[in-house]
């Protein structure tokens, strides 16, 4: 089972979102935080397989958090925003990013997301 | 018949004059005998005119200009006077001289010259201190309707120094079309001896091709009775200080697009992303409650962006809420 860090500081998304992963049986969320700092902080703490990150988040966005992601710990990371810009998902991508997804339209695809990008992430840690 | 003191008189007013004359007799084409000088034209050469008079020119002033000066009396011949301005290396130091040489009768030629060096030394400090301030000046003939422009202003045109005979008219014929009109009309308040505005933006349309801004400051002089003589201009190039500008300008309108984006990213998009997962998992009073928060986010994003209109404008037009017509088979 992949372990899972929820960073999103819409508190009630990300309720839901915990809610939808947990319930498929190949993933637990072991965290979801609201801002960047928590979000690095709980992969420290977590190690986790999988990081769902908003980019627009409080005191560090996602890009910068992107950036922060050190080689040994870093978890595969699917970005869920709200931006639809490619210059915006281009440079998630170019920061280590394994895929990019648009809130509503791209909630259907965040769990094939998350397993594809898992696979590609453990090859990768 | 002259009055008995006339040669006296003469004499006296050419030894005081700054003015320098000098009578010549051409006795070949390429020499003369000096008749007669006057004091300041001795100085020239560094020289008395009791010393000068009788000797041939060619023995008394630099040879590399004796050429020159014959070609002059012979031009002055053809035509009846000749006007001049030269630059010459003399004994008394680098002189510039205006003059006018005149025909006289059995080979003899006038000439008297003003010494303007001072003047043109001064005009060439004028035009490097108005080129290295990037400042064109121009002189405004109002009743003659003629002008004269500094190098910087030939330069701001297009144009090299001298390149063209400076005009009121061809200044006029470089400003930007659309600006032409308005500078049109401020020309002609001063052809009306009405004050001009203290300084005006237009843009300029160089020979060159280049688009200048500039500011413009016109001073108007005239009469007693308030007829215009003449106006001096200053022209300054602000085209880098409107581009800084116009760049700034699209840099406060990125970043306002930018916090309005955020604005309407935070509060309305993540609600209604919440709404469209909520429903998806069959949270139907999570969706109820992320759509109120979804409306209440847009109702503010839209009364912040009308109330930053507001602010700019005044007030809100009548006719600015009109809902634009949207095509066909978009909805409502």
């Amino acid at each position: 089972m992949k372990t899972v860090v929820i960073a999103d500081d819409e508190a009630p998304l990300r309720d839901l979102l915990a809610l939808m992963i947990g319930r498929d049986d190949r993933f637990t969320v072991v965290a979801d935080v609201p801002d960047g700092p928590a979000a690095l902080e709980a992969i420290t703490v977590h190690d986790p397989d999988l990081l769902v990150l908003d980019l627009s988040l409080p005191k560090l966005d996602g890009l910068e958090v992107l950036e922060r992601l050190t080689d040994r710990l870093r978890p595969a990371v699917v970005v869920l925003t709200g931006f639809a810009d490619p210059d915006t998902h281009a440079r998630a991508v170019e920061l280590g990013a394994a895929r990019c997804l648009v809130k509503g339209t791209g909630f259907a695809d965040l769990l094939a997301a998350l397993v594809e990008a898992s696979g590609s992430g453990e090859l990768t840690r | 018949m002259r009055p008995a003191w006339w040669v006296e008189a003469f004499v006296e007013l050419a030894d005081a004059t700054p003015l320098r004359i000098a009578v010549v007799r051409r006795i070949a084409p390429d020499d003369a005998i000096v008749e007669w000088v006057n004091r300041a034209t001795a100085q020239l050469v560094q020289s008395t005119p009791e010393e000068l008079a009788g000797r041939r020119l060619s023995e008394v002033y630099p040879q590399p200009y004796v050429a020159e000066v014959m070609e002059r009396y012979a031009e002055a011949r053809e035509h009846g006077r000749v006007s001049y301005e030269v630059v010459r290396e003399l004994p008394a130091g680098r002189r510039t001289l205006s003059g006018v040489t005149i025909a006289l009768a059995d080979e003899r030629y006038v000439a008297f010259a003003y010494d303007v060096t001072a003047e043109r030394e001064a005009r060439r400090r004028l035009e490097q201190v108005t080129s290295l301030a990037e400042v064109g000046v121009f002189h405004w003939n109002v009743a003659e309707d003629t002008a004269a422009w500094s190098d910087e202003t030939y330069r701001l045109l297009g144009y090299e120094p001298g390149e063209v005979g400076a005009s009121p008219e061809l200044f006029l014929q470089h400003a930007h079309p659309d600006d032409r009109d308005r500078l049109g009309d401020a020309m002609e308040r001063v052809r009306e001896g009405r004050a001009p505005a203290p300084t005006v933006r237009y843009r300029l349309l160089g020979r060159d091709e280049r688009q200048r801004a500039v500011d413009i400051r016109i001073q108007l002089v005239a009469d007693e009775d308030g007829r215009p003589l003449y106006a001096l201009g200053a022209i300054r190039d602000v085209t880098d200080e409107v581009e800084l500008e116009r760049h700034a300008a699209l840099v406060r309108r990125a970043e306002e697009q930018q916090r309005t984006a955020l604005q309407v990213h935070d509060g309305v998009v993540q609600a209604l992303s919440t709404v469209w997962l909520a429903l998806d998992l069959g949270e139907v009073e999570r969706a109820r409650r992320a759509t109120v928060a979804a409306t209440s986010s847009a109702q503010q994003v839209v009364a912040d962006l009308l109330s930053e209109v507001a602010a700019m404008h005044g007030e809100i037009a009548p006719g600015a809420l009109r809902v634009r017509t949207r095509p066909e088979g978009n909805g409502s």
